[in-house]
């Protein structure tokens, strides 16, 4: 994809008259980004002119070149981006008239009121007058961007100077405005207009905004929204999240869709980070490399760590070995569809604060873990959850069980090939406490029970959808068994309620919606 | 100087029991009315008790309110007698250890501190019933003033019932605001609520 100089780009605000005042200290996102003069302009002035800012409008011209200079990739007729109407005068000044009488209410006392009004509200207030405007938007603390143009444009930045959420994945993608189809996976959605192409491998690539595009939409919110903890992004580069990191100091909960090695590259410089998701490859749709060199220097970079989940990364033994033993606060580690190399496993026992350990939509585990001496154990774990995954191989569970030997809660739902051998391998574990066993149908009752009469200290049992265990079943010492326990949830014959992964049941707060757009499931 | 007390006769007077030291203060509002408000009333108002901390000396004069009206300052003294008053009804938090005739006790004072929440909520939706809306923009300005916090957070919760769920229309009528939005601003507006973001579930 190649784009033209930044003059012509679509997105860029034009240049004020006002040159910027104020001098910052070079930075690296300075020496990355050329021209980077007219941004700050805009931003300066912003800042600056905090309440009553006037933001220069993009001319009617920009909105034309809209359609010539994007992506060649772009079948015609998709529509990639709906065409505001010109900026209005942004004089925002507080009407000075004199038959305004809460004039008088300060803004304090008028936030208090604002603030007590429910969300449903905003669109009304919002609507009164440009004072309310302004004040119910410093009361937004979190929000999901649709339209790109929002950001770009500076009008989220200008409107919500307080925000500390920002989902920004669904916004990244050209979105046909009236688009009828939603595309959503268990990690992104996205509308599609009618013209898609059917190769799912571009789909995410060709409906992306440029990476240029994205960075600089980051810069702005970066530098407009100070207060930022939780931040989503896809398709961002390293310099996106350098300029999150150098303007954000509170910057905690960061999710980077389409992460590889090089984006990690900018983590770095998070040092406040606690909570970290990173997307490398999706299937179907796109596959970006996070491999040891990434999760290397993500573990040198952040090491306040607490909270960390891989979906479809690479790596290995020496990655995960790293994380151990630079993130010393980690305690929760998520591991979804992962591409790691065999042996990776042994790695866990370097995380020696390491209290729950999550693996969804796993496909294998570790076929190859290695000698059973250098698997070692997570010393601090508590907590192994089982979600959606192959068990079909003996040496994988049976590394994974030993390298979980010390947690105290199991749960287990929905796995495939869980049978009374495989688990059979669990019984290494001898301090659970709390087992939670959902859908797991080839499991019967002589193995669950084979199992969890050697576990002494199991107080907590839930048994639910598990359709190969069978009341009737039920030997004398297992019942003697169950009356000691403080807590048994007891339904194998129920039929699991909640639909197990079909995204598309959730309404949503817009339902009217629903009922307008046909909606596409890809698992 | 300090008119007696025949100018406006006081809303609600507490009948000063023979023998108790009530301290009155005295209070003068913008259009010359004068109040003699009973001291732990009159503490009730951020910006009087700070006046009386800072120099004790002036018990005797009156104070003057420059940006209260007297009728406002009357509906205001009403309120802080009655909110004392609800107040009084649940004895003081037992800090001691518990023993077992202490969680008995404890139990009482649930049911006063229920009793005591009853009767606010009545009071105060009977406080307001009548009020127009002028009034009560006029009772949060002088609650502002006076800096009441229970009276203002009071206020403006009433204010938020009062225009929730309505039109921009009626915000802007109840305010006496006039919309300053060209029509294309206000179409932008719309637009962006429309199309250019959601709120964000918290997990």
């Amino acid at each position: 994809m190649s784009f033209k100089s930044e003059q012509t780009m679509s997105y860029a605000p034009e240049k004020p008259e006002n040159p910027s005042p104020k001098k910052r200290p070079p930075s690296w996102s300075d020496l990355w980004l050329k021209n980077t003069k007219p941004l700050k302009h805009v931003i300066f002035t912003m800042q600056l002119q905090s309440l009553s800012s006037p933001i220069t409008p993009t001319t009617k011209n920009n909105s034309n070149n809209n359609k010539n200079t994007k992506s060649p990739k772009i079948p015609k007729t998709q529509i990639p981006i709906s065409n505001f109407p010109k900026f209005p005068n942004p004089n925002f000044n507080y009407s000075k008239s004199e038959s305004d009488p809460t004039r008088k209410l300060s803004d304090q006392t008028l936030l208090q009121i604002l603030s007590k009004l429910p969300d449903s509200n905003h669109n009304s207030i919002s609507l009164v007058c440009k004072r309310w405007l302004n004040l119910q938007g410093r009361l937004v603390r979190s929000l999901k961007l649709l339209s790109w143009h929002f950001l770009e444009s500076g009008r989220l930045v200008f409107r919500f100077p307080n925000l500390t959420h920002v989902d920004l994945v669904s916004g990244c993608f050209f979105s046909p405005r009236n688009s009828g189809i939603l595309l959503t996976n268990r990690v992104f959605s996205m509308h599609l207009g009618s013209g898609f192409s059917t190769k799912w491998n571009e789909l995410c690539e060709d409906s992306l905004f440029p990476v240029e595009v994205i960075d600089r939409g980051l810069k702005m919110l970066a530098c407009g929204c100070p207060n930022l903890r939780k931040v989503s992004v896809i398709g961002a580069s390293e310099l996106g999240v350098l300029s999150l990191a150098e303007e954000c100091m509170t910057l905690q909960d960061l999710e980077l869709h389409m992460c590889n090695d090089d984006v990690l590259r900018g983590i770095a410089a998070c040092t406040n980070l606690q909570v970290l998701r990173l997307v490398g490859n999706v299937d179907g749709f796109y596959g970006s490399l996070v491999s040891d060199i990434g999760l290397t220097i993500l573990a040198q970079g952040c090491k306040r760590l607490v909270k960390l989940e891989l979906y479809g990364c690479e790596g290995s033994f020496d990655g995960i070995k790293a994380i151990g033993q630079c993130c010393q606060m980690l305690e929760e580690l998520s591991i979804c569809d992962h591409r790691m190399d065999d042996g990776w496993l042994a790695g866990l026992s370097y995380c020696e604060n390491l209290k729950t350990l999550r693996f969804q939509s796993c496909k294998r585990i570790d076929p190859s873990p290695g000698p059973e001496d250098y698997l070692g154990c997570c010393p601090a774990l508590e907590r192994l959850h089982l979600h959606k995954c192959h068990l079909r191989d003996k040496k994988s569970v049976g590394a994974m069980f030993m390298v979980c030997g010390a947690v105290k809660e199991m749960v287990l739902q929905d796995c495939w090939g869980l049978d009374n051998d495989m688990f059979s391998l669990a019984s290494c574990c001898r301090r659970v406490e709390f087992l939670s066993l959902e859908g797991c149908s080839l499991l019967t009752t002589e193995g669950l029970e084979s199992v969890i009469l050697s576990w002494k200290e199991l107080q907590s049992l839930r048994v639910e959808s598990c359709k190969n265990i069978k009341d009737s079943e039920i030997s004398p010492s297992l019942s003697t068994f169950f009356s000691v326990f403080k807590e048994l949830q007891w339904r194998p014959d129920t039929k699991s309620l909640r639909p197990s992964g079909v995204l598309g049941i959730v309404m949503g707060k817009k339902g009217g919606k629903f009922f307008k757009r046909e909606r596409l499931f890809v698992h | 100087m300090a008119n007696g007390e025949n100018q406006n006769p006081n809303p609600n007077p507490i009948e000063a029991t023979p023998g108790a030291a009530a301290r009155t203060i005295t209070l003068k509002t913008a259009d010359g009315e004068i109040f003699e408000v009973e001291e732990a009333v009159a503490m009730e108002f951020g910006t009087v008790k700070s006046f009386f901390e800072d120099d004790a000396v002036s018990a005797t004069k009156p104070m003057p309110l420059p940006n209260v009206s007297g009728s406002a300052l009357s509906r205001v003294i009403t309120y802080c007698r009655r909110s004392l008053e609800i107040r009084s009804m649940i004895p003081p938090a037992t800090s001691e250890d518990a023993t077992a005739a202490e969680a008995v006790q404890g139990e009482g004072d649930l049911e006063a501190e229920k009793a005591a929440k009853q009767e606010r909520k009545e009071f105060e939706a009977e406080f307001l019933k009548d009020e127009s809306n002028e009034d009560v923009k006029e009772l949060i300005l002088a609650a502002n003033y006076l800096n009441i916090k229970e009276l203002l957070d009071f206020l403006c919760r009433s204010v938020a019932l009062r225009i929730q769920n309505k039109s921009v229309e009626y915000a802007r009528k109840f305010f006496g605001i006039e919309g300053d939005y060209t029509p294309e601003e206000e179409a932008q507006i719309r637009q962006e609520y429309a199309w250019a973001f959601e709120g964000v579930d918290e997990d």
